[in-house]
């Protein structure tokens, strides 16, 4: 529970491409804007010659600073850079991941002329700073708690990894939740509590870049995870694609020409591609015109809605086989689904809709709340009902519990699994089991601990392993081990073994595989992240303190140059300014990247020179006599 | 007289093509007034522009970061362009401001490639009579 004083709880949905942050305010929850205005921030971090960026400032610059500009960092965070999907996905991106100690990605980058290495737990707290700062911009106090928004698919070390990044950011994680959980909770909100028994929901989230499909089912405020499914790499960029190859090949037909090897024409048309998209989800169709957008050829075509869903009909109806495979895992017939409820922005395509609602048989979905914020809407709930906010139209939902995605178990002997705590089991939950040894004058065990539902250990995840070693030679079977496979609330595993038959303890506890940061080291991306947030602030006075003195010096300039003040001053003293600020401009250009105090000396010195003469000519004490009383007006 | 009226109705229709027609000054009006805006950070950008290719004409060395980024901010401001709406006098607007950003786009390749290239700057030719003419400075105090 929350401490007082620590300002309210925030949600957050910390997504692969953007995020979103909400608080619950005056019995509602808020859905809180960026310093750009907007609700979603992208979950970018970019590092320059001079300072280190996130969201729209970080995105906006890209183009510029490929290399060094991080996203994604959700599809690395927790997996090991052998990971097959991090093989893959690492071939995508501009920046560079190479394998660190114990195989964990390293993200390397440029930052103050020198290299520096980051984990994915790193940029994704510099993501979750931003976002905590944009809700402590909006409530004007300092933020502590918050409830964090995962995949449902996430593995233990996964989620691990995704609270260490909270509390690189100072946070402190109250819970992390599966995102189609917190979707589930945003509309139950809505929905009241007018059915009794067991509900069914179905998840639908098509983003930018990925598909999540899940199954749950809720009863009394506990959530159980039946099924996920999707395809990690399938959302509105690919619609996006499809409209532009579609309009190179008219390009081609029309004009004879192939804009497909100029970046820069095909980012204009992507661009016009994506506005297109968005416009068709409200209108039966739009226009593209794009002047001069090869070789001086003006651009100018229609689009129907029904040639949008025709060219990506097929992309269209692939997002239909998760949400059947999902209901088949989950063992649920689709007329027995209560909700389904859409997320993500690509669901507002009336397409998609529709093939969803015909796949249930005409069934309202319910898409009352902006796909875009759902998931933060229902982690902003969370993050209230944990934080002892009394929220009186879910007094029944007093805690959402979460289950486990995926079964627990230690190897054996045959390279089977055992399962200790099968999948969809409520946590926080502890399971006992005893052990024994498999051969004879065995004097270690070894403990090896894997997630996944396949029957044999190879085909499964090895999270860790332990050894227990130094007991006495005995027969097989004799030898024999407590293990105890323990989930605390926010699905994280600790595994021990306690050596039974020697009577005293021998217990070691994993809490996670070898991937995770140590205590030490998290302490350390701390402090080095108080270090970057000083660095930043630095970089932002330092500007405030050189656009002052520039200002000063231009505005100086025109009072000087201006005919009825420029006269007010002696000529002799008006030489000495005009010197004086042609130098601090010259100075100005070749010291761009001059430290704080030099600008702050070089202020002091030009005020020094020319304030005097200005006061004079502003009291009218000096040579202008009344005159220059009269003239004070013009001088702003 | 058959107290009959004549009632002076005025036509739906016309009243509606007024409405329109105001309405789609208003939006050429906004248009307008959009490439407008453009058009003044265009005018700044240029000025960069201008002050790069100063750079490389007298043969100083520019960083490939600088061409890079001027050419980010012009490439921002075509997409601006490209996502204003526009109809008329505003459309013409639209794309002499577009060509004009292409210019400036397409001077900066150039002046990019001639940064990268030393042989096409002046720079090498010009420290070569330097060096002459201290040759010579050096020859006639003999």
């Amino acid at each position: 529970m929350a401490g007082k004083g620590q300002g309210p709880a925030i949600g957050i949905d910390l997504g692969t491409t953007y995020s979103c942050v909400a608080v619950w305010q005056h019995n509602r929850v808020e859905i809180i804007a960026n310093d750009q205005g907007n609700r979603t921030t992208p979950s970018y971090v970019a590092f320059t010659d001079t300072e280190r960026l996130t969201g729209d400032a970080a995105k906006n610059q890209v183009a510029v600073n490929a290399t060094n500009t991080i996203f994604d960092a959700k599809r690395l965070i927790g997996r090991r850079y052998n990971d097959a999907t991090v093989q893959s996905d690492t071939k995508l991106w501009p920046f560079k991941v190479t394998p660190g100690q114990d195989d964990k990605p390293m993200i390397g980058v440029t930052y103050k002329y020198e290299e520096k290495q980051f984990s994915a737990e790193e940029i994704s707290s510099m993501v979750l700073v931003k976002m905590r700062e944009i809700a402590e911009d909006y409530l004007g106090t300092t933020i502590k708690n918050a409830v964090i928004t995962v995949p449902a698919y996430f593995n233990n070390s996964q989620r691990q990894a995704t609270k260490d990044a909270g509390a690189i950011a100072g946070l402190h994680v109250m819970r992390i939740i599966n995102e189609p959980t917190a979707a589930a909770i945003a509309y139950g909100l809505d929905n009241k509590t007018s059915s009794t028994g067991e509900k069914k929901v179905l998840i639908f989230d098509l983003g930018g870049g990925t598909f999540d499909v899940s199954v749950l089912t809720m009863e009394e405020g506990k959530f159980e995870v039946k099924a996920t499914g999707g395809d990690t790499h399938l959302g509105g960029e690919d619609f996006d694609d499809r409209m532009v190859n579609h309009f190179v090949q008219e390009f081609k037909k029309k004009h004879k020409k192939d804009i497909s090897g100029n970046p820069r024409a095909l980012r204009r048309l992507r661009t016009s591609c994506e506005r297109a998209k968005r416009t068709l989800s409200s209108t039966a169709q739009t226009t593209i015109e794009i002047d001069a957008l090869y070789e001086g050829i003006d651009f100018f075509s229609r689009v129907t809605r029904a040639r949008f869903e025709e060219l990506n009909i097929d992309l269209f109806r692939k997002c239909m086989e998760p949400v059947e495979e999902c209901l088949k895992d989950a063992k649920i017939d689709k007329s027995d689904v209560n909700e389904v409820v859409l997320v993500g922005g690509s669901t507002r395509i009336p397409k998609v809709r529709q093939l969803l609602q015909d796949f249930f048989n005409g069934k309202e979905l319910c898409k009352s709340i902006n796909p875009d914020e759902a998931v933060a809407y229902g982690a902003g709930v969370q993050a209230a009902i944990l934080s002892g906010e009394r929220i009186e139209k879910m007094q029944d939902l007093v805690l959402v519990l979460d289950v486990t995605p995926l079964s627990l178990g230690l190897n054996d002997s045959r390279g089977v699994t055992k399962v200790f705590i099968p999948k969809n089991t409520t946590i926080p939950t502890k399971k006992e089991q005893v052990r024994q040894t498999s051969k004879d004058n065995q004097t270690g065990a070894l403990f090896r601990v894997y997630e996944g539902e396949s029957t044999l250990s190879k085909d499964n995840n090895l999270l860790g392993q332990f050894t227990v070693t130094g007991f006495p030679p005995a027969p097989k079977g004799v030898q024999k081990f407590n293990v105890c496979f323990d989930i605390d609330e926010n699905g994280i595993l600790k595994v021990s073994a306690v050596d039974k038959t020697m009577g005293q303890m021998q217990k070691i506890t994993i809490t996670d595989d070898k991937c995770r940061l140590s205590k030490e080291e998290i302490e350390k991306m701390v402090q080095e992240a108080a270090k970057f947030k000083l660095e930043d602030e630095e970089q932002k006075k330092k500007d405030e303190v050189k656009n002052m003195l520039e200002n000063y010096a231009y505005n100086m300039r025109n009072v000087i140059n201006n005919e009825k003040t420029g006269a007010k001053i002696p000529p002799a003293n008006k030489r000495k300014i005009e010197v004086a600020l042609e130098q601090a401009i010259q100075w100005l250009d070749e010291n761009q990247l001059a430290e704080r105090e030099e600008f702050e000396d070089k202020m002091k010195e030009l005020e020094g020179i020319c304030n005097p003469s200005i006061a004079k000519m502003y009291h009218g004490s000096g040579s202008g006599g009344s005159d220059a009383g009269h003239n004070i007006a013009e001088l702003d | 007289t058959d107290m009959s009226k004549v009632i002076l109705v005025e036509d739906p229709a016309s009243k509606e093509r007024k409405v329109e027609e105001m309405k789609r000054n208003q939006y050429i009006l906004q248009a307008y007034e959009a490439v407008a805006k453009v058009r003044v950070d265009v005018d700044k950008l240029s000025d960069k522009v201008i002050a790069l290719a100063k750079t490389v004409e007298i043969g100083s060395k520019v960083e490939d970061k600088e061409f890079v980024v001027l050419t980010e901010l012009l490439m921002v401001q075509l997409l601006k362009l490209d996502a204003i709406q526009a109809d008329g006098e505003a459309k013409v607007q639209r794309r002499i401001e577009v060509r004009r950003v292409q210019s400036f786009v397409d001077a900066l390749d150039n002046l990019k490639a001639r940064n990268a290239n030393p042989f096409a700057n002046g720079s090498s030719a010009m420290s070569v009579t330097t060096k002459w003419e201290k040759f010579d400075s050096e020859v006639g105090s003999l």
